[in-house]
């Protein structure tokens, strides 16, 4: 099972703490989104994830398509 | 043979008595319901026939005086029955009337006892309804927070950390950095220039065209 590589940093927090997560290519991304809101104790609901330029990112997606539409498939 | 005759005559004698007997019957009825109409439609009653003193002499008086007298006494005697006859009706018609309001009260009691039983009912399919989804949204969580944690399981934490604050002078210092690099390698390849300072190729694009415009640097 191949597996994508997420670094997810907290905004909300002016110290900017980040997390690297490795999670399988077939991962539903609002299973990644909550993952990262439990990590980062925060509440999933009232949560996004965001790219570094701003575009937003469908959960409906699996990990890998999300990957994928950055061209970094391999 | 004279037999046979005396038989026959008293057949037609019987069939003609009957006969007339119907007759007369069927008169009397007809004079009945005419004296009926003529004293409803009378004024105010006539006197009574005037009274006898006693020890007066029983004097016969003529047919139709007597028969003028002893009509009023009928219709005195029919007028006190009219009223009776006239009470008996109007009890009647307001027992119908009674009798009629309380059928009406017990429709409208139906009617109404059946309404509520039917919003009953509608109420309590409303209600199985919303608790069948209600069922149905819990199980559905359920399932995705098995599956949640399912995965949650391949899911690994390589790095965690803060991210550096550059400051003014850090900053300046890189830009420095960044223009002397590209002087110094004359040639270099976009993607390799973003990944020694760590950004994206896009943004050392918009970076070098910024500088590019500002002039600091030309080529």
């Amino acid at each position: 099972m191949s597996k994508v590589t997420f670094k997810i940093t907290l905004t909300s927090d002016p110290r900017l703490p980040y997390k690297v997560l490795s999670v399988p290519e077939s991962t539903p991304f609002t299973a990644v989104l909550k993952f990262a809101a439990e990590e980062f104790k925060v509440p999933s609901a009232t949560s996004a994830i965001i790219t570094n330029d701003g575009i937003g990112i469908n959960p409906a997606q699996t990990a890998g398509d999300f990957i994928c539409s950055y061209g970094m498939c391999f | 043979m004279d037999v046979a005759l005396y038989v026959i005559a008293a057949a037609v004698l019987v069939v003609l008595i009957l006969f007339a007997v119907k007759v007369r019957r069927q008169t009397r009825a007809a004079d009945e319901d005419q004296r009926r109409d003529v004293v409803r439609a009378a004024g105010p009653p006539q006197r009574a026939a005037e009274e006898r003193g006693a020890g007066m002499p029983r004097r016969r008086r003529n047919l139709a005086s007597v028969m003028a007298n002893r009509r009023p006494q009928r219709e005195a005697v029919e007028r006190e029955e009219e009223p009776v006859e006239e009470d008996e009706v109007e009890q009647q018609s307001f027992q119908a009337e009674m009798e009629e309001r309380e059928e009406r009260r017990r429709m409208q009691e139906l009617r109404e006892q059946e309404r509520q039983q039917a919003e009953e009912k509608e109420r309590l399919q409303e209600q199985k309804q919303e608790e069948q989804e209600r069922r149905a949204k819990e199980e559905q969580e359920k399932r995705e927070e098995e599956e949640y944690l399912r995965l949650k399981a391949s899911f690994i934490v390589e790095e965690q950390g803060e991210e550096e604050q550059l400051s003014e002078d850090q900053s300046r210092n890189l830009l420095q950095e960044f223009i002397q690099h590209i002087e110094t390698s004359k040639v270099v390849l976009l993607e390799d220039l973003a990944s020694h300072f760590g950004m994206r190729t896009q943004d050392a694009i918009s970076r070098l065209q910024d500088l590019l415009a500002e002039g600091s640097l030309t080529g």
